[in-house]
């Protein structure tokens, strides 16, 4: 079962993206803001990290740049999700190195294919 | 997207870090140590103790979520039951708490669901300006959403109080075609009046098959339905029949049936009065032309001659649709200047004198300065300013060369050409298409930019009906 972490300050979205990663089959941790979500990563590298760009304290692009600084995490699965027409969000999600991103609201069944894609590549990439 | 409600089973939510660390705390406040098995016996919290438990009960959180709760205590009776219960209604309540937050979460995935349908499809029909391609863009969302076979979009008719067809999948021809009358008491009344209607099946409704009008064969199927409206005022009906898995329609469906619906209204709502300001727009330029025109009785329709000459020119040339909307527009108004010339001027039968001739050629400026005046003219001003240059230089007011002179002005030029010689005028007679032909094919090089020429004679060839238009109007 891969292990998801889904990091959201917004606890209506997180709540969202667990319960629909769940309902999948995946085994989906919660962190409701950037360093939370450094902490568990630290305790347990997952399959994959959602982050949201836009959070307080800590942004998800500095989430992702600090993730990409250390080895163990160089090659993690990053899906960013992005604010509706904040076109550059996008373009910097994938300049700092983000797998993939989505523009919120975004559409729970195309995430849930996305998510499955793009761990479906994983597996099937040389270790 | 309806999601099943998901239960977490009994191990998961043993799992909840907060909720184990809860339970420990409770352990040793109450003095006890407990372990809690599953359904099947397996071990899911706490100590694995040997001995036998001082107390067992079973746990039923849900139907689907059960287990066992085993306590080792020092203690029995009454102090002992209420240990056990505290537990249990522990565990009962973040069962709870956990399932209530899976509902709101499944709403909320529903909900962003359909709020990425509804941003999506707006930008998609707002894209379109024909009221065809808007309704077809409606009626192709609203099947793909619903996954119905059969779609249609009705517009209504106020003054004739009838419905035809814009846009539609699915529908015989014959009712493509068809006019459907919106009279009739009970038909009115639910046409006009009701917002979604959304049927299980269409005998569930008493007066379904006197609102379809004939158009539906009487075969049971769900159907969804609703008004179109701007400002409270009937403008359509888009309706949704034949679903792919026959099932009934959801309130959710229903809801963004009503959002296209809102969308389609507004977007055919303002391509409609888009249409109405361009054409007003048109007919004022119609008026100012028919204006000038007024003054020479000879030059009676002359503008509307050369802008329809003009405008097939310019389509043998290949313009864009916006480019040949500013050359029918410039091609009417060319003459607007001849306003500022005095009436017996332009009505005098002798060849002008040198002064006249001096005054009658300050109508391309006149125009021009006229036009100006106007935004949403001013683009055509230049083209009306040298309607009147040549090829090679010798034209007027400022002897452009070549194509210095607007490609839009050259078109004119020769159009107006063609007019001018097959229509009579204050000094001479009309003369035969053959002879204006031949003069412009002269004059190619010279007077005329041979380019022009060239498309101006394979309209002559392609359109016969330039001639014969040309003689009615001269009639």
């Amino acid at each position: 079962m891969a292990k998801i972490i889904a990091c959201d300050d917004e606890p209506y979205i997180v709540q969202g993206l667990r319960y629909l990663l769940e309902s999948e089959g995946y085994d989906v941790s919660i962190a409701n803001n950037g360093i939370e979500a450094l902490e568990l990563i630290e305790k347990e590298v997952p399959d994959m990290l959602i982050v949201d760009v836009m959070m307080p304290k800590m942004s998800g692009f500095q989430v992702v740049q600090t993730l990409r600084c250390r080895p163990e995490t160089k090659s993690l699965i990053i899906m960013m999700l992005t604010a509706k027409g904040q076109r550059s969000d996008a373009v910097y999600a994938r300049e700092i190195g983000a797998t993939d991103f989505m523009t919120k609201p975004f559409s729970p069944i195309k995430l849930r294919e996305r998510v499955r894609s793009l761990l479906a590549e994983k597996c099937e990439a040389p270790a | 997207m309806t999601s099943p409600r998901l239960e977490k089973p009994l191990s998961q939510l043993c799992a909840d870090a907060a909720l184990a660390r809860t339970l420990i705390r409770s352990a040793e406040a109450l003095g006890i140590s407990f372990a809690i098995l599953d359904a099947h016996g397996r071990h899911q919290f706490g100590p694995t103790q040997a001995g036998e438990p001082s107390h067992v009960r079973p746990l039923e959180m849900s139907p689907h979520v059960r287990g066992e709760l085993r306590i080792h205590a020092d203690f029995n009776g009454a102090r002992l039951c209420a240990a056990s219960d505290l537990i249990a209604g522990m565990m009962e309540s973040a069962h709870h708490g956990l399932h209530t937050i899976n509902g709101m979460a499944a709403e909320i995935c529903d909900n962003y669901e359909e709020l990425n349908l509804v941003y999506d499809l707006c930008p998609q029909i707002a894209s379109k300006h024909e009221p065809i391609s808007i309704g077809e863009e409606l009626v192709a969302q609203t099947a793909e959403i619903l996954d119905c076979r059969r779609v249609s979009l009705l517009c209504y008719d106020k003054e004739e109080n009838v419905l035809s067809v814009l846009a539609s999948r699915g529908l015989p021809s014959e009712v493509t075609t068809s006019k459907i009358p919106a009279v009739g008491s009970v038909c009115e009344e639910l046409l006009l009046n009701d917002d979604l209607l959304m049927l299980a099946d269409t005998a569930d409704h008493p007066y379904f098959k006197l609102m379809s009008r004939g158009a539906y064969d009487g075969t049971v199927f769900a159907i969804a339905r609703m008004p179109l409206r701007v400002h409270g005022q009937l403008i359509g009906l888009l309706t949704a029949t034949e679903r792919r898995n026959n099932a009934p329609f959801t309130a959710r469906e229903g809801k963004l049936m009503m959002a296209l619906a809102t969308m389609g209204a507004i977007t055919l709502q303002n391509s409609r009065l888009d249409q109405r300001l361009n054409e007003t727009f048109i007919s004022v330029i119609q008026c100012l032309c028919s204006a000038v025109d007024a003054k020479d009785p000879y030059t009676h329709n002359h503008s509307a001659r050369v802008s329809a000459l003009a405008v097939r020119i310019g389509r043998q040339l290949g313009l864009a649709p916006d480019a040949l909307r500013d050359l029918r527009l410039a091609a009417l108004v060319h003459d607007v200047g001849k306003i500022g010339v005095p009436e017996h001027i332009l009505s005098k039968s002798d060849r002008l004198d040198r002064d006249e001739w001096m005054v009658m050629q300050k109508h391309p400026e006149f125009g021009a300065k006229i036009l100006s005046q106007s935004k949403e003219l001013e683009r055509i001003a230049l083209v009306v300013l040298y309607h009147h240059e040549r090829y090679d230089g010798e034209g007027y007011p400022a002897g452009l060369k070549g194509e210095e002179a607007p490609l839009h002005s050259r078109i004119i030029t020769t159009a107006d050409t063609f007019d001018a010689i097959t229509t009579a005028r204050s000094y001479r007679e009309a003369r035969p298409h053959q002879v204006a032909i031949d003069e412009i094919k002269r004059c190619s090089g010279t007077q005329f930019d041979p380019m022009i020429v060239e498309a101006f004679l394979r309209v002559m060839q392609s359109m016969p009906g330039v001639r014969s238009e040309s003689v009615v109007c001269r009639l």
